[in-house]
């Protein structure tokens, strides 16, 4: 432990008042600037002091007062590496019963209650110890004369950098040389004002303990006031925000895991989108090249459901998979829910991810402009109304990629290219001042083109459009001390177009009435129930045109005509639930039971609409957890899910999929900073479509028809996670998992690996805060290749087609590709100024240039065979700069 | 994005190309007449290449299947063929007699490829039906028999449509073959130099054919046949291997050879199907200098 000497510091005291007196010669601290070599056993020297952040006045002892005796005290404090005082010895003890040991314990009575900005030394935070000289001065007698009040000599505000926001409680000092001879504290409004200082030079110096200090030099001159408009620069910026990353339902809270958005935005190849951070979480499995599929714990991706604030939407990432939807800035959290959720989520057989919004608007309106490689992005925020009595927040954003726009001019030579093109937008709107009611507004949405070129003179010859629009509305408020509800109507479209020239051309339009609405009891502590509504008004128009379709669709020399289609129907889903959770122990968190009961249903309009006109299903879900002892927690979920026809099953007469789910797992912290999570689980899927085959067909019950497949999946999640303290933050993620499917449920013999079977997906990722803010993090993942099947021999020579027919091997699935291995690495640096930050930053995937084959690739006679490779190298950089107005 | 990445050179893949020829293929049959009536005798062409010249038989068989995917038979009796030259002639007449009723039609060498279309073929249509007829299948087995070791082997399904059509599709056939400009005459050759380009274009000999189509609601219009241009070689590369004019139907394609660096032959095929069964070629052996 150092040993210091510490400038002495007052405080602006009543008479009779304790003041510490001039500091003692000796300083201890080599200088900052100059470190040197250690020897072995030596401390390496501190780069940054401790600072008194909280100076305790002690009371002047009554017998000293009344005999008029000083004293000052030399005291040496131990401080810890958090800035507590731990331990108070007097250097020089007065005797005991003295009225001088009287002073002795006043001052270290006082010590003890002081805080320190902790020292620092190249490592972070240390322990030291610091003498302290701990004055008691009588007043001067009061002067009997007219004496004007001490005048104001300086007054000033404080603000953060960057933010701008005022910083209250922020201890302000005068200082002439090293002494103290003034200080104030600042108020709610980061304001500040001393009076009696002498004139002269003087420094002032402000700080608080998440701030550098600020020192600026200023004369104070007679009959004049000084303005100091000071701004402290927050020792980090990067730890807040909280992005929740949930790996099971929140309210029930059965399992949760939590990452930060300081750390979200860390991660390599997320290039800062928390949603995608969900790919290095356990239970989701890697995505095909670019492809930003959803499979959760071996689900298909088509059942898996992906929500914005409730509201379902179609994709959760624009094509290509590199971003998500959101736009980054508007997250606060993300439900990511792979299996076994609650009963407020349905209509999907896989697993769950709802894209929370944030409902907090800074004072100050701040600007955000994102731009990387793929796309830029502008976002505001701030409040509506008078400084102080808003009365709306807003929150606005739209984002553009430029992929095509780049390869329009770097290809122009070519016969063929295909880019991605997103955009994408979100205003929200949301009352600041309505008392208990909270009411809000969203309005979000986004379009996606594959831009095909198929050859220099003709544009867009080939392409697929998707667009999205939603519009939320949410009400929510206190109806009694136990009663809670909220409503959320939500009405959108929904487009998809594909088309190859004139020959075939479809249109898939769509709308939507959501209506959520829940209504929850809460008797006490240990009871809470829930009634709800998750209800879905569904209309889809289906446009199709092919130009030429044989008309024996066998026969290749068969004629051909075209094909039309233009058709509409509507299907309701009422889905209503309850939900009761019950905390029977008194300690409430340690036990928690959640049972629910969801109705999925289909309502169709006949007769247009085939199928039985109404069809229902119970979804019974039961989740538990306990804390068997202190941070070690076991935990349990089971539940049925129902899944109505989708996308072409639409057109048939399609009934439900069904899934069951289960899982068991314990919790584990270790130390405050690491937690420990594994979870075993097991998915029965039956039935399960074939392709784009019709589940149920025949009517009956679901499982009854024919067409049907089963699946089982099951498996093993570990987690390790080391919270972001100080400067590292990481996680190890780990998923055993076996995913099957059977197209002759039945047959024992007829198991097979699923197409995304990927046995271990092993995931570590680390982020680690460098002086100067700079910030590296690092992920790497070890996959298992996914499943294929190998074709038999050379192909058959069709003439008349020019084509070759494969033969695929009688093993579905029988062999794999290479595993996949990826170390991306990402770089950044954070500029920070009164009004604006600036960070820049670069990610590197792929960095150790893993080939990483995606898929099996045929010649045209299936006689050779190669593997289409993902990511190569890939460098991205880019910027992100916020303003606050 | 992908195309992106192929941009930066860093997505290379080697596969063989269909219009490059480096094995055995069958590249075109040609029937004749290309649409036969029930009854009528058909004679078949075919335009093969095997590597290095090596020779190559083939093994034809014909049936009418409809929808079906090829003809079934008891492919044990191919396993005959094999021992063909050992067995006395009786033996011989007795297989080829069993093979004939399988659907046989020939075996090259030695028995050319030909079919009298059953008198059958169309029953169960009614007469507007039998107006667009059906399909044959012919199926075709290439082996190549080299001494010391297993052939290759391709196996072949073509279609022949059968019908009652009062004007019956007729075969395309190459008219002219333009290098660089200039018409080679019938059975010429092409000469080039190393490491060049060349302008091919190949037209039909007449005009496109227009045929009359009853469909399916019972009208009748007038169609103009969507010819596809398949081009084939074994120098050098090939641009544009694959061409078909569905919108603008034109008698015309074109291709660029490139030959290779260094001297040596080959051949260039052009294939031309009318799509409904017709089907022509021109081939031209290629000298590279």
């Amino acid at each position: 432990m150092l040993l210091l000497s510490l400038l002495t510091l007052a405080a602006a005291q009543d008479a009779p008042r304790a003041r510490p007196s001039a500091p003692p010669p000796e300083a201890a601290a080599p200088p900052a600037s100059e470190p040197a070599a250690l020897a072995e056993g030596e401390l390496p020297p501190l780069v940054k002091d401790p600072a008194i952040f909280e100076f305790v006045q002690a009371p002047y002892p009554p017998e000293a007062e009344a005999a008029g005796i000083e004293r000052t005290v030399r005291l040496v404090l131990e401080i810890d590496a958090t800035g507590a005082v731990t331990k108070v010895d007097v250097v020089t003890p007065a005797a005991p019963g003295s009225v001088e040991a009287l002073f002795d314990a006043a001052a270290v009575e006082a010590a003890r209650q002081f805080t320190f900005s902790p020292a620092e030394d190249a490592t972070g935070p240390v322990p030291v110890a610091v003498e302290f000289d701990y004055g008691f001065q009588l007043a001067p007698e009061p002067v009997p004369v007219e004496e004007a009040a001490p005048a104001l000599a300086i007054e000033g505000t404080l603000r953060e950098m960057a933010t701008r926001v005022p910083i209250p409680g922020a201890a302000v000092q005068v200082k002439r040389g090293d002494v103290v001879v003034a200080s104030a504290t600042t108020d709610a409004e980061g304001k500040f004002a001393i009076a009696g200082v002498e004139p002269g030079e003087v420094t002032l110096v402000a700080f608080t303990t998440e701030h550098q200090k600020d020192v600026i030099k200023l004369t104070v001159t007679p009959g004049e006031v000084a303005e100091v408009s000071a701004w402290l620069r927050r020792l980090t910026y990067r730890g807040a925000g909280v992005v929740g990353i949930y790996e099971q339902d929140r309210p029930p809270e059965v399992t949760r895991r939590t990452i930060t958005m300081a750390e979200v935005r860390r991660v390599p190849g997320t290039f800062g989108d928390p949603v995608r951070v969900i790919q290095s979480l356990p239970g989701a499995a890697r995505a095909p090249f670019l492809t930003g599929l959803l499979i959760l714990r071996g689900a298909n991706p088509e059942d898996s459901n992906v929500y914005v604030d409730g509201v379902e939407v179609p994709l959760v990432y624009h094509l290509g998979g590199l971003r998500s939807i959101i736009n980054p800035d508007l997250v606060s959290s993300v439900d990511y829910l792979p299996g076994t959720y609650s009963a407020r989520y349905g209509r999907s057989t896989g697993g769950v991810i709802d894209v929370r919004t944030t409902s907090e608007y800074p004072e100050q309106t701040k600007l955000a402009w994102r731009s990387d490689v793929l796309d830029t992005g502008l976002f505001a925020t701030g409040r509506l109304g008078k400084k102080g009595k808003e009365k709306v927040g807003f929150s606005i954003g739209a984002r553009r990629s430029y992929v095509d726009a780049l390869l329009g001019i770097v290809a122009t030579n070519l016969e063929f290219y295909s880019a991605p093109r997103w955009m994408d937008y979100q205003v929200k709107l949301e009352a600041l001042d309505v008392g208990d009611n909270e009411l809000s507004a969203f309005l979000f949405g986004f379009q996606d083109d594959l831009i095909i070129r198929t050859n220099k003179d003709a544009e867009d010859q080939v392409g697929v459009h998707y667009s999205t629009h939603r519009l939320v509305l949410r009400w929510a408020r206190p109806l009694s001390e136990t009663v809670k509800f909220h409503l959320q109507p939500a009405f959108g479209i929904d487009g998809a177009r594909v088309g190859f020239g004139s020959e075939i051309g479809s249109e898939l339009d769509s709308m939507t009435i959501d209506l959520r609405g829940e209504l929850r009891w809460t008797p006490s502590e240990a009871l809470s129930v829930a009634v709800g509504l998750d209800s879905e008004l569904y209309r889809a128009d289906l446009k199709l045109y092919i130009a030429g379709v044989p008309v024996d669709g066998q026969d290749p020399l068969s004629e051909e005509e075209p094909i039309e289609i233009d058709g509409g129907r509507w299907n309701a889903y009422p889905d209503p639930y309850v939900e009761a959770q019950v905390r029977p122990l008194a300690d409430r968190d340690r036990l928690l039971f959640v049972g629910g009961l969801r109705v999925d249903g289909i309502i169709r309009t006949p007769p247009d609409n085939p199928g039985e006109p109404v069809q229902f299903a119970p979804d019974p879900r039961f989740a538990t957890r306990f804390e068997v002892f202190k941070g070690g927690t076991v935990k349990a979920g089971t539940g049925l899910y129902h899944q109505p026809p989708q996308n072409a099953q639409l057109i048939g007469d399609a009934f439900f999929e069904r899934a069951w789910g289960s899982e068991l797992g314990w919790e584990q912290k270790i130390g405050e900073a690491v937690t420990a999570d594994a979870t075993g689980f097991y998915r029965w899927m039956d039935p399960l479509a074939l392709g784009f085959g019709l589940p149920g067909e025949g009517g009956g019950l679901p499982g009854e028809g024919e067409g049907n497949g089963v699946g089982r999946a099951y498996g093993l999640e570990v987690m390790v996670r080391h919270a972001r303290v100080d400067k590292f933050f990481g996680w190890i993620s780990y998923t055993l998992s076996k995913s099957e499917r059977n197209d002759t449920p039945g047959d024992k013999e007829g198991w097979y690996d699923y197409d995304f079977d990927q046995t271990h997906i092993l995931t570590a990722v680390a982020g680690y805060r460098l002086p100067l803010d700079f910030e590296v993090s690092g992920r790497v993942q070890y996959v298992t290749g996914n499943p294929y099947t190998p074709y038999d021999g050379s192909g058959l020579y069709l003439m008349d087609e020019g084509s070759y027919l494969g033969f695929p091997g009688a093993d579905t699935n029988s062999e794999r590709l290479a595993p996949f291995y990826g170390v991306d690495l990402r770089v950044s640096r954070l500029f920070t100024f009164k009004h604006w930050q600036l960070e820049l930053f670069a990610d590197v995937l792929n960095v150790v240039h893993g080939e990483n084959p995606e898929f099996q690739l045929y010649n045209y006679d299936y006689t050779e065979s190669a593997v289409i490779s993902g990511l190569p190298i890939v460098p991205s950089i880019g910027f992100q700069l916020e303003m606050n107005l | 994005m992908t195309t992106l990445l192929m941009l930066l050179g860093c997505q290379s893949i080697t596969l063989s190309q269909e219009w490059d020829l480096d094995r055995l293929r069958l590249l075109a049959v040609r029937a004749e007449p290309a649409e036969p009536r029930p009854g009528e005798a058909v004679s078949f062409t075919s335009l093969g290449y095997a590597p290095d010249g090596e020779g190559w038989g083939a093994i034809w068989f014909a049936c009418v299947v409809g929808s079906e995917l090829g003809c079934s038979f008891d492919s044990t009796l191919l396993d005959g063929l094999a021992d063909l030259e050992s067995m006395t002639p009786e033996e011989q007449v007795e297989l080829v007699a069993a093979l004939q009723a399988a659907g046989l039609i020939g075996f090259e060498p030695g028995f050319a490829p030909a079919w009298t279309v059953p008198e059958g073929a169309l029953a169960g249509l009614t007469e507007e039906e039998a107006l667009e007829g059906t399909s044959a299948t012919v199926q075709v087995t290439l082996t190549t028999a080299p001494e010391g070791g297993p052939g290759e082997t391709e196996l072949v399904l073509r279609r022949i449509p059968i019908s009652l059509a009062p004007t019956p599709n007729t075969n395309p056939d190459i008219g002219t073959f333009e290098v660089q400009g200039d018409a080679l005459a019938a059975g010429a050759g092409l000469t080039g130099a190393a490491g060049r380009e060349y302008e091919i274009v190949a037209t039909l000999a007449g005009e496109l054919e227009e045929y009359a189509y009853v469909t399916t609601a019972g009208g009748s219009e007038t169609r103009t046949e969507a010819l596809e241009w398949r081009w084939y070689t074994d120098v050098g590369t090939l641009a544009a291997p694959v061409s078909v004019s569905v919108d603008d139907p034109t008698p015309t394609s074109d291709t660029i050879l490139w030959t290779p660096d260094e001297a040596g032959e080959g051949v260039l095929h052009a294939v031309v199907l009318d799509g409904r069964g017709g089907m022509g070629w021109w081939s031209v052996a290629v000298t590279v200098e």
